[in-house]
Formats: structure tokens, sequence, C-alpha cells
């Protein structure tokens, strides 16, 4: 019995354990929270190209030593204006246009590393993240989002499920729709750069789809759906986090596993949502 | 330095020389068979199959086997999953290709790094090393190449028939399914194909930036795939000159290549070019003809 207990708490007397522990799991509440939206609406592919987006200035900040979280904002909006510019093109298309804005940029944070020398350290935790490496500052930064995510989606959540299932009706109701859309990838985005530092770049996706996608198979009803998301994410988070402390593997692959674990028990069990039509 | 200098500079060891025909190689195969991708509006699952090549790769590259070959026998998997996923329907296909892409990598991840110090390995698979690659891998992802592109060239018909009009095609007696998994066969082919020239992550660039350049440029499918493949030839040896004089990655230069000569084709193309629509109301919409 002390055995058992002491695998949970030897852990927890390292620093940077306690601290990554609470960083996967406010990203875990963050991401289930975010996730819902980006499956309903279809932003998959988007929310998947936003971390390579963001990965030049991930770089740079690598490089010039400062905080990653501004740069990466400038990143993410960069990539909003020219993916909405670019897919007005016919020849080019929506999934074109998001395609092209990732492989560009990652193209160009890889032209980066070569160019300034960046350290392998510090592009390793960009591709697939070190949240062994947060810091309090980080885990504040996190606590911030979370809180900004829950106040905004409190605030304009009604808003936000009429604009998602019916934005002309939202439009002629004479909602803000845009100002909304604009909202919601504002908090992918957010969702994104904590992603990043924790799972990097590449398994990100899983943090913004698979909790959600996974959720979705149990309710239709979006708060519910939210609230399982989160615990699904959260309970991957740290119990990844965990079992990367005794298994001398990358965190983020031990997260990302978990997940999809929750995944196929949510298709072999699931009693409900839109996925389950067949 | 004189420009003859500088042209011939790379070309005079074996191993760039081999650098550059693979290059060139896989660009154009990629350029072709990406018409058919952007076409059929396959971006993402472009890119999710460039990530489900990694756990093959590492398991070769742990056992000293042949990186190619791995790397096809998981992206073959990973198709498969992925065309009977899309075929279903019945995931809203997006979320669960993002499911199957971000378990396999994670799995590739989780191998790398019980090693121990893995990053070095793993930034070489994500974004390739073709100047650091042994004359036989670079020789398979070759081979790799030649077979997507003859592939393609063999199966025009069919694999443009069904990614247009599928009822028709089934209609005229074609094998839709088998053909369907012909294509996502060379798909997988021509991910491999990729690894030791621009890295896993960087393979979607070759496969979706010249092809929508060349939808821009021409109406004809066929033309499409022409301009497609030199601009990924054109792309592939702006590339690799550029890391061999700045001794950067060639896989990023080479898609950022890439993605110059599409801004550029955006702007100044004769008819669909921004600039041309500014200048000339278009009096018709443009359709695309095989």
């Amino acid at each position: 019995m002390t055995t058992l207990l002491s695998t949970v708490t030897d852990p927890l007397q390292y620093g940077f354990m306690r601290l990554g522990l609470i960083e996967v799991m406010l990203l875990g509440i963050a991401s289930g929270l975010v996730g819902v939206f980006v499956v309903q609406r279809q932003l998959t592919f988007f929310a998947h190209a936003l971390p390579h987006t963001i990965f030049p200035a991930v770089v740079l900040a690598a490089v010039l030593r400062v905080d990653l979280a501004a740069g990466a904002l400038v990143g993410a909006a960069l990539t909003l204006v020219l993916v909405f510019g670019l897919q007005r093109h016919a020849a080019v298309g929506h999934s074109g246009a998001v395609g092209i804005v990732l492989i560009t940029f990652l193209a160009l944070g890889v032209v980066f590393v070569g160019l300034f020398r960046v350290r392998t350290a510090d592009v390793g935790a960009a591709l697939v993240g070190n949240v062994l490496g947060t810091s309090a500052g980080d885990v504040l930064l996190t606590a911030a989002l979370v809180a900004g995510i829950a106040v905004t989606l409190w605030l304009v959540f009604w808003p936000l499920v009429f604009t998602s299932f019916d934005t002309r009706g939202a439009a002629g109701l004479g909602l803000p729709v845009i100002l909304i859309e604009v909202l919601l990838l504002v908090m992918v985005a957010g969702t994104a750069v904590v992603g990043v530092r924790v799972t990097g770049i590449i398994l990100t996706t899983a943090e913004l789809v698979v909790p959600a996608a996974a959720a979705l198979r149990w309710t239709r009803r979006l708060r519910p759906a939210m609230a399982l998301a989160a615990g699904i994410s959260a309970a991957s988070g740290l119990a990844g986090l965990m079992v990367a402390y005794y298994v001398p593997v990358a965190p983020a692959a031990v997260i990302v596993l978990i997940l999809a674990g929750f995944f196929v028990a949510s298709i072999a069990f699931g009693t409900d949502g839109p996925l389950r039509r067949s | 330095m004189n420009p003859l200098a500088f042209l011939l500079g790379p070309i005079q060891f074996e191993l760039t020389q081999r650098a550059l025909v693979e290059a060139t190689l896989v660009s154009v195969a990629c350029g072709v068979l990406g018409v058919l991708v952007v076409q059929r509006g396959l971006s993402f699952i472009s890119d999710a199959l460039s990530h489900c090549v990694v756990p093959g790769v590492v398991a070769a590259f742990l056992t000293h086997a042949n990186r190619e070959l791995g790397g096809t026998i998981s992206a073959l998997i990973a198709a498969w999953a992925m065309l009977l996923l899309r075929r279903r329907g019945a995931l809203g296909s997006d979320p669960s290709i993002a499911v199957v892409f971000t378990t396999m990598f994670a799995f590739g991840l989780a191998l790398i790094s019980a090693t121990g110090s893995y990053l070095n390995d793993l930034t070489e698979i994500l974004f390739g090393a073709i100047l650091a690659t042994s004359p036989g891998e670079l020789l398979a992802s070759g081979a790799v190449a030649t077979v997507v592109l003859a592939g393609t060239v063999a199966l025009f018909w069919p694999l443009v028939l069904v990614s247009f009009d599928p009822v028709a095609a089934r209609a005229q007696g074609l094998p839709v399914d088998r053909i369907e998994l012909a294509f996502y066969g060379l798909l997988a082919l021509a991910v491999v194909s990729g690894l030791v020239a621009v890295g896993s992550m960087l393979v979607t660039g070759l496969l979706i930036v010249p092809a929508t350049t060349a939808r821009i440029l021409a109406r004809r499918v066929a033309t499409q795939m022409v301009v497609s493949g030199l601009i990924g030839c054109v792309a592939s040896w702006i590339g690799l000159y550029t890391s061999y004089y700045l001794r950067i990655a060639s896989g990023g230069a080479i898609v950022l290549a890439a993605a110059l000569i599409f801004a550029v084709a955006l702007l100044a193309a004769p008819r669909q070019g921004i600039v041309a629509r500014l200048l000339h109301r278009p009096r018709r919409t443009e359709t695309v003809t095989a």
C-alpha cells in the first residue's frame, strides 16, 4: 500500500514535476473547452496548422532568449490574415490555403534553425515539447489563459453556439459574427501556444482535437462535452507525465497515446454524439 | 565568385551530384502527383500521412534497416486506415485523421525517445539531411520517386476520372475502389520518397505548393502536371544550392523556394494572377478540364 502511494507521491517532491503536472492539467482544461468548438466547426486542419505557423516565432524566441508568447501571437495573426486572403482564390481554396501557409512557415522556421545555428535542444523542445522545463511564470501565464478562455466562453457561449450552427441566421440577427469567429480563433491560437510548449508542434493537434472528438461520442450537448473533454485531456496529461517519470520516454508521446486510448474507448462504448450515425 | 564557379561548386562532388538527381526526381514525382492531391482537397491527409511515416522510419533506424522500407510499410498501413475512415465517413473525417496521425507519430516518438539522447536523429528524420545521406538511402528514395512518377503517368486517366467524377467512373465500369487504393498507395510512396530530400515534415510542401502554383498558371490537368513538375524541379535546385552555400537543411530551403515561386505566380500569373485580375475584370469563371 505504501509503495502504491509512494509511486504517486515520489515524483511530487520535485519542483519541476509539480509545475509540469499543473501545466498539463491547465492545458487539458483549455484544450477541452476550445477543442469542442474546433471539432464542431471543422477547424481541425486549421488547428493543426497553427502550431506549425508559430514555429518560426518559437525559433526566433529561442535565438533572442525571449518568451515565445508574443512572437507566437504575431505568427498566429499572420496565419489568419494569409489563410483568409489566399482561400478566396479559386485555384487555392481553403484546404490549399491552410496547407500552403502551414508548410511555408514551417520551412521558414527550419531555415531560421540553420541560419542562426539554433541548438538542437531548443529545436527539440519546439518539436516535441518540454513540459519538464515549465517555469512558474509559464504556469501563471497558462492559468491566465485558462481564466481568459473560461470567462470569454461564459460571456459569449450562446452567440458562439448560434454562430457555429447557423452563421447566416446569427448575422441576420445582428450578432457581430466576424468578431465572434476571431475570438474563437484567438482562443485556439492561445491554447496552441501553450500546447507547443508542453507537447510540441506536431502533437498539439492531438491536444486540440482528440479529447473533444472523444467527448462528443458521449454527448451532443456542448457544455457537458466541454467538461468531459477537459477531464479527459487533463487526466491524460497527468497520467502521461506520471508514466514518463518512471519510463524513459518523451512525455508528449505518452500523453498522446493515452489520449488515443480514450478516443478508441469512446468509439467502442460511446453512447451518443454526432459521430454515431451509421 | 564568378557565376560559373558558383554553379559548378556543388556539382564537383559525387555526393552532391547524387543529391541533385535525387531531389530532382522527388520534386518532379511529388509535383505531378500533387496536382491530384490539391484537386481533391487532400492537403490535410497528405500532411497527416507524412507524419505516419515516422514510426516505421524510427524502427528501421533502430534496427539499422533501410529507412525507406520502414517508412513505406507504416505509410501504407496509415494510408489504408485513412482511406477506410474516409470511406466510412462516420467520424467526420478530419478529427479521425488527426487521431490516426498523432497516435502513429506519438508511437514513433516513444520508440525513439526510449533510446536516450535522440533529438539529433529525430530532427534528421523530420527535416531530412540529403547531404549527409548514404548513397544506398539516396538510391532507395530515388527509386521510390521513380515508381510514383511512373505510376501516376501509367494510371493518368483512371486517376483523373476518379478524382473529378467518381460516379461517372463507376458507371463506366472502372474499378473505383482499387484505383482509390492505388492513389493512396502512390501518395504514401510519394511521402516516403521525400524523406531524405526534405524530411517527413516538409514533404507536404513538395506535394501541394508547386501543384497549387500550377493550378494558377494552367487549366488542363496534364499541363498542370508538367508545370508543377517543372516548378518542383526548379525549387529543388534553388533550394539545394542555397542549402549548399548557406549550410542549412535542404528541406526548408527547397520548400521556401517553392513558396516564393507560388507567391510570384499568385501576383503575376497572366490570367489568374492578382495583378491581371485587377487590370481585367474576369468575364467568366475559369473551369478546370482534364
